[in-house]
């Protein structure tokens, strides 16, 4: 990394400004290093933090908290759930969006945007303002025995909510970067659509899709204000992993601390699946793809 | 055979073709040679039915795959043409090996396994690839990957086949050793054929029978001494970029050319 900086910019400062090259390359170096390592020790320090107060033995005596646990389960179930959910839904509006031309496209896909901007606390007021039992829908909700808050449905609702535009992203670009002409001598070998999609289409999008699954998977674990807005907080129920590190950290801060540990490493571990994943493709496909 | 008329097609405020008629008869190979850009891929997206035309008829065999049929406009959808098309860049399936490629049309029209991977040997056999079935595309040089999709395209026994400017991804000391190859594979092949190319000397090369297309319409088509003899003004000012290349064909290279 340090040999790309120095080799590769500051090569080009020397062009430009021949006679103080060697200052310009010292400068442009504190210019990229000092920024780098402070904005690295920012991030990194409070991940460090997480762990520092705890060893092997706290955390195998929290894993037994049965608090600690219903979270842990919880937030595992639903944000698989929300996870799955959001690629029922997102993946055919992805590829609608992707190849289909029709009226209000950019509104219909200006508005299933809307969630990565919005703040969460906003969203969980707006669920519940269309589904509770009061709320816009509520009435026809309840006639068919459905009352969301305060029910485990309402936590993947909100996680669904508030993720299922990164894999919605995701698939799309992933549709959209496909090459045409493939997809078309698929159309005339296979009689069948769905046999296109399936075995073309999909498999080569397929590296968008996960990058995509894996984002929203990992925003369902972390979703926080959605939920708590629109789901409540209720032990066993409703509450998830945040929620209950949030609860916590009054009566219980050591348990708090392990199940924050816990989702720094689920989420650093994401994290590593998504790079190998983009690494993947660009061994695989370099050529055509 | 293929019988195009009056096809018009716009994308946005752009005429592509602007009233093309076209006949390549049964068994022949036709060359579509003509500058870039004046809508010869199109022409083979429209005949294939990857591009619906705004205005006109296309029959293959005298079967309506596009226009209206009494009062309800007909669009047959690809793979029921029964047409094999080798792309440009030939849109190889990229996550699949060379046989999984040649054998998609056939798995996808459930063609009995057995017989699927007959064909398939054959036609790595026919076209040189028997070393390669098991690699990926990327694995594969320029000329690999055109017989490639060659024998996909060839692997449905299609009835029509379109090439589109086939040798024009190819480094040019492998264009000519893969022309004569592609000249002496679609000389054993009983199909219906249009060639297209931008390159006059490919044209006459390849072809038995010649049209030549100018922005959006075509200009002439004739056998390939009349064309060449008798070319209407348009065409003898596109052929003369072919000066270039009789030079060279006096200069010896004649076989290549008989």
């Amino acid at each position: 990394m340090g040999q790309y900086a120095s080799d590769g910019y500051s090569g080009n400062l020397k062009s430009n400004r021949r006679s103080n090259s060697f200052i310009g390359r010292r400068t442009s170096d504190l210019l990229i290093w000092v920024p780098s390592v402070l904005f690295l020790l920012f991030i990194g320090i409070p991940l460090i933090a997480v762990f520092y107060n705890l060893d092997a033995t706290k955390i195998a005596v929290e894993l037994r908290n049965p608090e600690i646990i219903s979270a842990l389960d919880l937030g595992l179930v639903t944000s698989l759930l929300a996870t799955f959910v959001s690629f029922i839904f997102g993946v055919p509006t992805a590829y609608l969006l992707a190849t289909r031309k029709f009226i209000g496209k950019p509104v219909f896909d200006a508005i299933l945007d809307v969630p990565i901007v919005l703040p969460p606390a906003v969203a969980g007021l707006a669920l519940l303002l269309a589904f509770a039992p009061r709320g816009l829908l509520g009435p026809e909700l309840r006639q068919i025995g459905i009352i969301l808050p305060g029910s485990t449905l309402a936590v993947v609702l909100s996680q669904f909510f508030v993720a299922s535009p990164f894999i919605l992203r995701s698939s799309k670009a992933a549709f959209e970067s496909l090459d045409k002409k493939i997809i078309d001598s698929a159309r005339l070998l296979n009689p069948s659509r769905l046999g296109v999609f399936f075995t073309i289409t999909l498999p080569l999008a397929a590296n968008g899709v996960l990058a995509g699954l894996v984002m929203t998977w990992a925003r369902a674990m972390g979703e926080f204000g959605a939920t708590l807005m629109f789901a409540g907080n209720l032990p066993g129920v409703t509450q998830t992993m945040p929620l209950a590190i949030y609860m916590l950290m009054a009566e219980d801060p050591l348990a708090s601390n392990v199940l924050s540990a816990i989702l720094v490493i689920t989420s650093f571990s994401i994290l590593i699946i998504f790079r190998l994943l983009g690494r993947g493709k660009s061994v695989q496909y370099y050529d055509q793809a | 055979m293929i019988k195009l008329s009056m096809i018009k097609k716009s994308y946005g405020s752009k005429e592509v073709l602007k009233g093309v008629s076209l006949e390549v008869r049964k068994r022949e190979l036709l060359c579509l040679v003509g500058p870039n850009g004046a809508g010869k891929t199109t022409i083979l997206n429209v005949i294939a039915g990857l591009c619906r035309p705004d205005e006109g008829t296309v029959f293959i065999n005298d079967v309506l795959m596009d226009g209206m049929n009494g009062n309800h406009s007909v669009h047959v959808y690809p793979s029921d043409r029964k047409i094999g098309y080798v792309f440009q860049d030939y849109a190889l399936f990229p996550h699949m090996t060379v046989s999984q490629n040649i054998a998609y049309g056939m798995k996808a029209r459930h063609v009995p396994r057995n017989d699927a991977a007959e064909r398939t040997r054959k036609l790595l056999d026919l076209l040189g690839l028997l070393d390669h079935s098991e690699h990926y595309p990327h694995q594969l040089s320029g000329g690999q990957k055109q017989k490639t999709a060659l024998a996909r395209a060839l692997a449905v026994e299609p009835e029509i086949l379109l090439l589109d400017e086939p040798l024009s991804a190819l480094d040019p000391r492998a264009r000519e050793s893969i022309r004569v190859e592609l000249k002496r594979i679609l000389g054993t092949l009983e199909v219906t054929s249009i060639y297209v190319t931008h390159d006059v000397a490919e044209a006459y090369d390849v072809s038995d029978r010649i049209a030549v297309m100018g922005p959006g319409r075509i200009e002439q088509t004739g056998s390939r001494e009349e064309v060449f003899s008798k070319p209407r003004p348009y065409v003898a000012q596109f052929l003369g970029d072919g000066l270039q290349w009789k030079r060279s064909h006096l200069n010896g290279n004649h076989e290549i050319y008989s």
